[in-house]
């Protein structure tokens, strides 16, 4: 027992330690060592003489083609009734200029955002059926560059929302790092001075140069902004910081979070840099989003 | 990222991590069958993901702890009380000690959350504060310091038989 102890360089055990140490967990299960046959990696097995098998195809392709061009099935009579761009006109006789005007704008940012392109619909949408409002949750990363650039849009953005939409920052939380990083972020928030280390938090975590690496260097930073050590010690185990982080660790792995920055609207929709071509257009597909969850 | 990579560095976490994943589901459910249920449903649900995320073990440490805690609201079957505990080795166990483990059960549930999933795991589990650090995404001196203040707590709280 006392060989599981010191093999760690840990400190020796008293005896209440080494008699808690005797009682052990139950083993698992025979069957836990075993990876379920539906995730085993599946080899990929050459197929044979696969330029015969693709150039067969592709004349079959074709000769099938050239046989439906031929016969009359093609040649059909849509009507004039099913087609939309009638029944859109329809609508829109109906309409004052205002509402034609909205309408035709929603209609083109339909075709201009398109979902699985410039926005994904999460497989398992978060239930916001008690919300009264829409809400919109940003996930960021101190060190992060991109968070750094997105967050001066965001905070003008923030701006211009309704009070029927509700902005939500949370800390991505993936390492010990990450979590120190969000801490020092729900710190801050309890402490009702994120407005004074927010921004400078951006800074002050720098991959490459980071002047904050513990939480004796974070506490020298809270002091710079006038906290107190004691304030900030209690702050920073506080249960209102603990239950954040908690939270904030739910929300990570409810969204499913890969990369930062994230924007989630109304717990359905998730936007990226990549997907909607830049920073300011995550914001206007933001913007489409939340008019459609509301209208 | 192809899903066929993603599902062969899946296997090789398992492999490496299959103790520690378990441990801390364990620690949470306190319950063996719902612990491999959680790390099953948590590998699962990552081998699903469209993209393989930055931390592969982060994330499914990560995963493992959010279900275990969901798992334990939604079963509520963790009793102090009980005579039989579902994640505790009681086989070689003297009747002396088996009153011993009860009363360390009934008094951990005293603890904050944090002190007693770090006393399980490492004292039961044994874990190293590293291993422990790693699964709930701290550094390793916080984790020693729950531990700490978790044995001190346990020891105040309990009433050791007399012999």
């Amino acid at each position: 027992m006392n060989q599981r102890f010191e093999n760690r360089g840990e400190n020796s055990p008293d005896e209440f330690e080494k008699r808690l140490s005797r009682i052990s967990l139950l083993a698992p299960s025979e069957r836990y060592g075993e990876i379920p046959q539906r995730m085993q990696p599946k080899e990929i097995v050459p197929r044979v003489f696969p330029r015969l098998w693709l150039t067969a195809g592709v004349l079959a392709s074709v000769v099938l083609l050239l046989a439906l061009t031929a016969s009359d099935i093609l040649n059909f009579d849509v009507g004039e009734n099913f087609g939309t761009e009638s029944l859109v006109a329809e609508s829109n006789d109906t309409l004052d200029p205002i509402q034609q005007s909205s309408l035709q704008a929603s209609q083109s940012m339909e075709q201009q955002f398109v979902a699985g392109n410039h926005y994904v619909e999460l497989q398992n949408p978060l239930d916001m059926s008690d919300s009264t409002v829409t809400e919109v949750a940003v996930f960021f990363w101190y060190p992060c560059w991109p968070c750094s650039e997105f967050e001066e849009l965001l905070t003008a953005w923030e701006e211009t929302l309704g009070a029927d939409v509700t902005l939500h920052r949370i800390p991505a939380i993936w390492s010990p790092a990450m979590r120190f990083h969000a801490r020092a972020y729900y710190t801050a928030q309890v402490l009702g001075v994120l407005d004074r280390s927010h921004r400078r938090f951006y800074t002050e975590f720098k991959k490459d140069s980071e002047t904050i690496s513990d939480e004796e260097e974070l506490m020298q930073f809270f002091q710079e902004i006038g906290i107190s050590a004691a304030e900030f010690q209690r702050a920073y185990n506080s249960a209102a910081t603990l239950e954040s982080l908690e939270q904030a660790d739910a929300e990570n792995f409810a969204y499913q979070l890969q990369s930062t920055p994230a924007m989630f609207v109304a717990g359905r929709y998730g936007i990226s840099p990549g997907g909607a071509g830049g920073f300011r257009q995550m914001l206007e597909v933001a913007n489409f989003l939340i008019e459609r969850e509301q209208n | 990222m192809s899903s066929t990579k993603l599902l062969s560095q899946l296997a090789q976490v398992f492999e490496e991590k299959q103790k520690q994943l378990y441990v801390a589901a364990l620690s949470i459910t306190r319950d063996r069958a719902a612990a491999e249920d959680v790390v099953l449903d948590a590998m699962l649900a990552v081998s699903e993901l469209q993209q393989a995320p930055d931390d592969l073990p982060a994330y499914l440490f990560r995963t493992v702890r959010n279900k275990a805690i969901y798992c334990s609201k939604q079963s509520r079957r963790f009793t102090a009380d009980s005579e039989h505990p579902s994640f505790i080795d009681s086989r070689s166990q003297a009747a002396e000690e088996q009153i011993f483990v009860s009363q360390v059960l009934k008094q951990l549930q005293r603890l904050e959350s944090n002190q007693q999933q770090v006393l399980i795991m490492k004292l039961f589990g044994d874990l190293t504060f590293e291993e422990i650090a790693e699964v709930t995404a701290n550094n390793p001196n916080t984790v020693a310091s729950w531990y700490r203040r978790g044995l001190v707590k346990l020891k105040e709280h309990i009433h050791e038989p007399t012999i």
